[in-house]
């Protein structure tokens, strides 16, 4: 807990307030118009849905702020994975209910979960070893974060619907997808083993530049 | 068709069954019910479920109990009845029936009883005078359209859609002739009462209180960590996941987790005289797919908007204490719902003047409807209001089948309260919608 900074403040403030009011404003009965996609038996997508899409695209803005600048890179990566734990320790009472009004069994439930935190185990890796190595991670990552979520299931979409080829098995890596279709256990693998892939790269006593 | 049924009951094995015969006569009422009287004998002894089946996917089921070399008369309900199970043994159900425009039951006490001639429209039934006291307790003569009485006292008659007492044939003859009609019957398919049912989907107590722990849960996140962050960032981690785990305690200790709701509607109509008829209607839902079982406090039919959500399969168990509805499969969205008609004493007799407060009160004289509003205790119905609707007219509209010339109308209750007398092992949101209360006035 040493050398906490307020980033990561604003990091649970910021994951309690995207959790939380995703399901005030789907519920809430605030908006001009019905949402015609949120239903008991999706609720739980929904929520899950932006859960990835702030672990995705959200998270890796603050992990630069969060690395430790004097630690080692893998004391660093730690301490981000921790931090990826307490997001999904801290989204626990919002995706208790949620699965609950969707009937979700535990097991999709734990799945989903371990989705979470393997996607945020992942990016955590990714910018940890980016930031030892000096690398330009960000903009790659981001760039490669769209082609996977939403390319990929695009374009299988588009193949199977032209008849063209089945590249489902492709769009089965996106966490979007996997989760809609209720499946993530490849994207769970995938990332999981690039995440432990990428951990042992990491540079062990090089420290991160600050 | 009988000589069918005779040779058929002649072959059986053990349990036997003796006869059955329709209680309230052979006329083709399918969406209606047909209570039946089955006479069930066993040389072994016979303990089990005795089962009518409809022609839909409906069964009602009792359980029974016939000694060795014993035999037992059971009243079972029944709607568009085709055949009795017990144990091993089947029988058809007779199905010669006619449709006639009036079906008139007669209690068998009455002099005349047997000798009124029955004709293409007009069906007469003689009826045991037990068995009718039965009937009417149960809420199964929707059927009937006047039931001719010898007598009145200790008759649950608030249940039947029209009686009179006539001791005699003339007596009797004249009320056929000049009876204004029957109270309109809750029928199997009764696509007008569906506009009561509430939205299909959420179970309304889950989505309420998801709001509110949600929103609780945010507030003491951000209270945690502006307090925490302002004096020892250092513990905003443990400080979140204290949150969180008292958000846990909070979801186990307050959040129904069952998925089962169930809303009932219900309409008291109160003649001038008499006990009333309160017509319930209790609808249900979930928000996940489920087969639930549903204990209701009488013998319930299920209604439904279209004839062909009737096929699917549904086990109506009747008891002593009323019924259960089992061995149907809600889906997700979707609703289901079930009737009772049943005599009570009315909540109040309101010919001249209301004696408890009435609510968005109408009232109807000589084809002219006037909307009162909000009625104290004591205030009678020349109270001034305004010619037309009230604004509750939508919700008031499926009831108003049962007003029937002159009457006023109103609810009972501002708010809905707990359904108290309804259960399931599923349920998570049980509530009872304020009653409607309709007075006729002559």
């Amino acid at each position: 807990m040493e050398d906490e900074r307020p980033a990561s403040v604003l990091l649970y403030l910021s994951w309690i307030g995207a959790l939380c009011g995703t399901l005030l404003l789907l519920l809430g009965d605030v908006l001009p118009v019905r949402l015609v996609f949120v239903r008991p038996e999706t609720l739980f997508l929904c929520l899950l849905e932006v859960e990835l899409a702030f672990v995705v695209f959200v998270w890796p803005w603050f992990i630069p702020s969060l690395a430790l600048p004097d630690a080692p890179a893998r004391g660093s990566t730690l301490r981000l994975l921790r931090e990826v734990g307490l997001l999904v320790v801290a989204s626990l009472p919002p995706a208790l209910i949620a699965a609950n009004v969707s009937n979700v069994e535990p097991g999709d439930f734990l799945l989903a979960q371990a989705l979470l935190w393997v996607m945020g185990a992942f990016a955590a890796t990714l910018f940890s070893v980016g930031l030892g190595r000096r690398w330009t991670v960000g903009a790659w990552y981001l760039l490669g974060a769209f082609a996977v979520s939403s390319v990929l299931p695009f374009g299988a979409f588009i193949a199977s619907s032209l008849g063209v080829c089945d590249l489902t098995w492709l769009a089965r890596i996106s966490p979007f997808w996997a989760a809609e279709r209720g499946d993530p256990f490849w994207p769970v693998l995938v990332y999981g083993v690039l995440a432990v892939a990428l951990w042992s790269f990491s540079p062990g006593q090089r420290r991160i530049a600050a | 068709m009988t000589f069918a049924l005779l040779a058929a009951l002649a072959f059986q094995s053990d349990p036997r069954i003796e006869s059955v015969e329709r209680l309230v006569g052979n006329a083709n009422r399918p969406y209606l019910w047909a209570p039946l009287a089955v006479k069930l004998s066993s040389a072994a002894g016979f303990e089990g479920d005795l089962v009518v089946q409809s022609s839909l996917g409906l069964r009602f089921v009792r359980r029974v109990r016939v000694p060795a070399n014993g035999s037992e008369r059971i009243l079972l309900p029944a709607i568009d009845p085709q055949k009795i199970i017990a144990g091993g043994t089947t029988a058809v159900v007779p199905g010669d029936l006619g449709s006639p425009d009036l079906l008139i039951l007669v209690d068998a006490r009455l002099p005349y009883a047997t000798a009124l001639a029955s004709d293409d429209r007009v069906l007469y039934r003689a009826i045991d005078a037990a068995d009718l006291a039965r009937l009417l307790s149960l809420g199964l003569l929707d059927a009937c359209d006047l039931i001719l009485l010898k007598e009145s006292s200790g008759l649950a008659l608030g249940s039947a859609r029209a009686w009179v007492v006539a001791p005699s044939r003339a007596e009797a003859e004249a009320a056929v002739s000049s009876h204004p009609g029957p109270r309109e019957p809750v029928r199997l398919v009764d696509v007008d009462l569906w506009a009561l049912a509430p939205e299909a989907g959420w179970v309304p107590a889950k989505k309420d209180r998801t709001v509110l722990l949600v929103a609780l849960y945010a507030l003491a996140s951000f209270a945690g960590m502006v307090f925490v962050g302002r004096t020892r960032p250092s513990r905003a981690g443990a400080a979140l996941v204290g949150v969180s785990a008292l958000g846990i305690f909070a979801f186990l200790l307050f959040f129904p987790r069952r998925h089962l709701w169930i809303s009932e509607s219900a309409c008291e109509v109160v003649p001038v005289e008499g006990d009333a008829a309160a017509v319930r209607l209790w609808f249900a839902g979930a928000a996940a797919g489920l087969r639930p079982a549903i204990r209701f406090p009488v013998i319930v039919k299920p209604v439904f908007p279209r004839l062909g959500d009737a096929d699917e399969p549904l086990t109506i168990r009747v008891d002593e204490r009323g019924s259960t509805a089992e061995g149907f499969a809600l889906a997700a969205g979707r609703r289901i719902c079930f009737a009772a008609v049943e005599g009570r004493t009315p909540s109040m007799r309101a010919l001249e003047r209301v004696p408890r407060p009435l609510v968005s009160a109408s009232v109807r004289r000589g084809g002219r409807l006037r909307y009162l509003g909000d009625l104290e205790a004591g205030v009678d119905w020349s109270a001034p209001g305004r010619e037309g609707p009230g604004p509750r007219e939508e919700e008031a509209r499926p009831w108003s089948r049962f007003l029937q010339g002159d009457a006023a109308c109103g609810w009972l209750d501002r708010s809905d309260r707990p359904a108290e007398d309804v259960g399931s092992t599923d349920l998570a949101d049980g509530r009872r919608r304020p009653l409607f209360f309709i007075q006729r006035l002559k």
